[in-house]
């Protein structure tokens, strides 16, 4: 029963989620809004869960002072304190919206900007003539990131038309063919899930 | 944690209950309605008016730009059915007083009229009005002298012709959008068409209003088209008033015969999708049937796959722990889906090796189930002591508070396995580059294309598109689950003749009949 009741769930509400993309009647519509709602509650209440999570993963290591049980308390604290004010001072101009804007938003936007260093480190290792294909890799990219670029229109003023073909035709074409490929190994592990071949995601395997 | 669990079940019960018992039936909500005074005293008012209505915006004005527009309606007493005479729309301007005064000037002396306001709003589609009518005000009009000149007709003319409302189904014929068209009527100075709407061909009327539908002038061309929503599923008569501008409606039109609309149960332009389903189906039972029989099919190596393993024994080596990151979107994602069935072969292969795993999470549902799936895998390999529950974590759902939290377990913990199989945004990079200055080895696996460049320049293997879905599969050697593998591979074989076959058509062929029949097939066209 542990198994097969959630098996026969996930049979019939995928079933009728597949069917339903190719049914247009109101009422089937109105029927998946409200399941989609129920989603919603589900994922909703599930952060209560994720809350006892936190406290339960990082209270025994600040208990017990392991090594950077700072940290953890820091998390700890921040969250009792944001949770906190999200509850009795939210509004305009509230301390809610001060730790979000003042703290946060800019670490937030610290860690965003961390890629572009990042982007330039991965991109000095990976491109590398070593073989044919990562040469073209290379010159394909030396290309394209001069083309959008003034400087590279200043000097090449044909560059953009090769760019754009490379984006338009060798590129688009992998893309397609990798959306493809993606499509319908979705649509092979859909049909696991919903046959219950595949069932270790519901904990059990029997 | 169990006790987490019921607590969770039993509040998602009550909300659904509670949801469930609240739902509205679908139709037209009323906005908060205008407070509506009636002066009939002569103080203010101008010298040819015989009353003059005035209202506050609604409550709803300007929140989300939802009410913009009201209707003035009139009942003359004893008539049953209230007619618009003004239309106004007020411009979104906060500013803009409060009270809006609305002269009748075509009011009878010493007659008796009732008066109401209806707020119309309009979402961004502007296919639904929402309207909210106040009780009415019931005041004689002043008496006296009538003006020898008017801003408009002294009294409502009702023509009663026969409207000729074409109506289609929209598509996609869910059995309520329709799109209404008529011919725009002959009259001078027409600035709006005020629709509303019934189930009887006598009222009551609902009103709704299709902004895109701001009547032209005689001189337009074309006939005018709304889009609507029909809340029910039975025959719907439509009343069109023709009002000028801040002025008296002047003509209405009545559609006498009712509209319905049948709704389909299947999506034509959907088919191809469906032959492609259906065809997997029937590639998958085949393949299995096959497999069943000894005839297995040949399933080529994928390194990144064969390398979890020899990945999984290196941490075991080292002493450090594996890292399992399983995307950052909800489950119901396909991604984060076979992400979570390959947690299960993951973590039941690092329980037979004596190693720890780690599992950061940035969805709380994601952490519930993949707590329970790490279990399950610790239970399958004879290891359940092993298991600790505190190593699946949800860290946040914030994308970057995530990443810095990934980040810090990677840097303290120093995992010497990174698996990243899922669905990744911008902090793929971050998560890679962080795992490679551990000199971790990396095995990454996504279906998101913009994520891939990232993920293979930064991780040693990377699983692309297809490669994410097949890797459960793979790892058990199941015949079962080998054989939807392998219709995948049939139908991506038929797609690439397709795409020969369709593309050498349409360059030889391009205006044969079979050829676009064939082409509006596959786009799915109407």
């Amino acid at each position: 029963m542990r198994i097969a009741l959630p098996l026969a769930i996930t049979f019939l509400f995928g079933t009728f989620f597949v069917a339903e993309f190719f049914v247009p009647h109101a009422g089937v519509h109105d029927l998946v809004a409200l399941l989609q709602e129920w989603v919603s509650i589900l994922a909703s209440m599930a952060f209560i869960l994720g809350g006892i999570n936190v406290i339960q993963v990082n209270l025994p290591k600040i208990a017990r002072r392991e090594k950077d049980w700072g940290y953890k308390l820091a998390l700890v604290g921040s969250a009792i304190v944001t949770a906190a004010l999200g509850f009795f001072d939210d509004g305009e101009g509230s301390a809610f919206q001060f730790v979000y804007a003042h703290v946060f938003a800019p670490a937030d936007a610290t860690m965003f900007a961390l890629l572009s260093f990042f982007i330039a480190s991965a991109a000095f290792r990976a491109f590398r003539a070593r073989n044919a294909e990562s040469s073209l890799m290379l010159i394909s990219a030396i290309v394209v990131m001069l083309a959008v670029i003034p400087l590279g229109e200043w000097l090449f003023p044909d560059l953009p038309l090769v760019k754009d073909w490379i984006l338009d035709y060798p590129n688009n074409a992998g893309r397609r063919a990798i959306f493809v490929g993606a499509a319908l190994g979705g649509i092979a592990t859909g049909f696991r899930v919903i046959l219950g071949l595949e069932r270790s995601h519901l904990g059990g395997d029997s | 944690m169990k006790l987490a669990s019921l607590t969770v079940v039993f509040g998602a019960l009550v909300s659904f209950a509670i949801g469930a018992c609240s739902t509205e039936p679908v139709a037209l909500r009323p906005a908060s309605a205008p407070n509506v005074s009636l002066d009939v005293s002569g103080a203010s008012m101008p010298p040819d008016a015989r009353a003059v209505v005035s209202f506050e915006k609604s409550p709803d004005d300007g929140a989300h730009g939802l009410v913009r527009k009201y209707i003035v309606v009139r009942r003359t007493l004893p008539h049953p059915y209230f007619r618009p005479f003004r239309y106004v729309e007020l411009p979104p301007n906060p500013a803009a007083p409060n009270e809006v005064r609305v002269a009748d000037v075509s009011a009878s002396p010493g007659g008796a009229y009732e008066y109401a306001v209806w707020a119309i709003a309009e979402n961004d589609r502007t296919t639904l009005g929402e309207f909210g009518a106040m009780p009415v005000l019931s005041a004689p009009s002043r008496p006296g002298r009538m003006p020898t000149t008017f801003d408009g007709p002294r009294s409502m003319r009702i023509v009663r012709t026969e409207l000729e409302v074409r109506l289609r189904s929209a598509d996609p014929g869910d059995g309520r959008t329709v799109l209404l068209e008529w011919d725009p009527v002959p009259t001078p100075a027409a600035h709006h068409y005020v629709v509303m709407r019934s189930t009887k061909p006598v009222g009551p009327w609902e009103p709704f209003f299709a902004s895109e539908v701001s009547a032209q002038s005689t001189g337009a061309s074309g006939p005018i088209r709304m889009r609507t929503t029909l809340p029910t599923d039975e025959k719907w008569f439509f009343f069109v008033w023709i009002v000028p501008e801040n002025g008296e409606a002047t003509h209405a039109y009545i559609n006498g015969q009712g509209v319905a609309v049948e709704a389909a149960w299947l999506h034509p332009s959907r088919s191809a999708v469906g032959l492609v389903l259906l065809l997997t189906i029937a590639f998958s039972l085949w393949f299995l049937w096959r497999a069943k029989h000894g005839k297995g099919g040949f399933i080529r190596r994928i390194a990144g796959v064969d390398a979890i393993e020899e990945a999984i024994g290196r941490a075991t080596e080292m002493g450090r722990p594996v890292l399992y990151v399983p995307g950052i979107d909800e489950i119901q994602n396909i991604q984060t889906i076979a992400s979570l069935l390959i947690l299960g072969r993951v973590s039941e292969m690092v329980a037979r090796y004596d190693s720890e795993i780690r599992v950061p999470c940035a969805i709380p549902l994601v952490a519930t189930v993949g707590e329970e799936v790490v279990r399950q895998g610790f239970f399958d390999a004879g290891r359940p002591d092993a298991h600790r529950p505190q190593h699946v974590q949800w860290i946040s759902s914030e994308q970057f508070a995530f990443c810095a939290g990934t980040n810090g377990i990677m840097l303290r913990d120093k995992p010497a396995t990174n698996l990243f199989l899922g669905r990744f945004f911008g902090e793929s990079l971050i998560l890679a580059e962080t795992g490679y200055v551990n000199r971790a080895i990396q095995i990454a696996g996504t279906a998101e294309i913009s994520q891939l460049p990232f993920f293979i320049a930064a991780c040693d293997y990377t699983l692309i598109g297809e490669e994410l879905f097949a890797v459960s599969a793979y790892m058990t050697r199941d015949p079962k689950l080998l054989s939807t593998l392998k219709a995948g591979d049939a139908v991506k074989m038929l797609v690439l003749v397709a795409l020969v076959v369709g593309s050498v058509a349409a360059c030889i062929w391009p205006s044969a009949p079979v050829t676009s029949t064939i082409l509006s097939f596959l786009r799915g066209a109407d």
